[in-house]
């Protein structure tokens, strides 16, 4: 994994960062779409390498920026979770589906077979919605799994590590497969996105 | 429907903890049945895009910021946003019988619409210095 460059200034010039993404290795990089597909998972309308180009131009641009000594995955989750949770409020925030027509009144021409719907303000938590969205969209990527979906509910109550292990009951073995399984999926899903 | 805190989001916790993981993984373990030649030609494709991206952002904001400052030091009498081209050109023929005035013989058709705006605003930027309040139309 590469380092992050020492200096006296507290945060990355976008110089930097693009030296530090520069020298990222295959397995590295294979880390970075396997976050990239966790992130993005339910923001409408985005692929994982989507998310991780928006993430890095954002980097570079230098609208966002990274104290040093932060390692670069982390850099590039928190910048990718930033990015996925402002567009999920942003479509939690958007007009009601397209397929349906929304009216003030509870009628429509009569050449308009679209379903009816009423505008609805959602005052609800634009957060919690986003994290929602996000939950779901994970949950069904380990449905068909029982141990991943252990592990899916270990890491989401924060646990990692021994911990993690020491929670779901398993040796280290059974714990790495599982966690490579896991990671495996993530990764797929990248590649099969970006190749679609 | 129940507000999940800020500090408690599964979804958070997970890529946090996926996030651990994966730095704490071996690169054989992460690279096990995955193509990672394919994934580095992606992601070096990706960091490209993003690098061109960037500097077309970066670039698109420095002329916005240019332009503010343009506008900023420009006279607010007589401005391109607010007077149209025929207008200026109205304006220019009726001053050009004007005797306080030495403007060269020049057809106002037959300049640039750039030109006549350009010209107006000099004029205009002159009588608001020179003029006396209320001393031209």
């Amino acid at each position: 994994m590469s380092t992050v460059p020492e200096g006296e200034d507290q945060r990355l010039t976008p110089a930097e960062i693009e030296s530090v993404l520069s020298k990222f290795s295959r397995a590295d990089w294979v880390r970075a779409r396997s976050l990239a597909a966790a992130a993005c998972n339910g923001v409408p309308g985005w692929t994982p390498d989507d998310l991780l180009q928006e993430a890095m131009t954002k980097l570079l641009e230098g609208t966002r920026t990274c104290p040093i000594g932060v390692h670069p995955l982390v850099m590039l989750k928190t910048a990718m979770r930033s990015i996925a949770s402002n567009e999920r409020k942003h479509e939690d925030n958007s007009p009601i589906d397209a397929d349906v027509a929304v009216a003030h009144f509870d009628h429509l021409p009569e050449n308009d077979s679209r379903p009816l719907a009423h505008g609805n303000v959602n005052n609800t938590p634009y957060d919690s919605a986003a994290a929602r969205q996000a939950l779901q969209s994970l949950e069904q990527l380990v449905a068909s799994d029982e141990e991943l979906g252990l592990l899916f509910l270990a890491w989401g109550e924060g646990l990692r590590g021994q911990e993690a292990m020491d929670a779901v009951g398993w040796d280290k073995a059974k714990y790495e497969a599982a966690r490579k399984r896991l990671t495996r999926r993530l990764s797929d899903m990248a590649a099969e996105w970006s190749s679609r | 429907m129940m507000a999940t805190t800020k500090k408690h989001e599964p979804a958070d916790h997970f890529l946090d903890s996926l996030t651990d993981e994966l730095i704490a993984a071996s690169d054989d373990q992460v690279l096990d049945g995955v193509d990672g030649d394919a994934a580095q030609q992606t992601g070096l494709d990706l960091l490209k895009k993003a690098k061109a991206e960037a500097g077309r952002r970066r670039l698109a904001a420095a002329k916005e910021r240019s332009a503010a400052a343009r506008s900023r030091a420009t006279p607010t009498v007589g401005t391109r946003e607010q007077v149209s081209a025929d207008s200026a050109r109205a304006y220019l023929s009726k001053v050009a019988n004007d005797p306080r005035y030495t403007m060269a013989a020049r057809n106002l058709s037959e300049m640039s619409d750039d030109d006549v705006l350009r010209l107006y605003e000099q004029l205009r930027s002159l009588e608001a210095r020179n003029l006396p309040k209320g001393s031209s139309s």
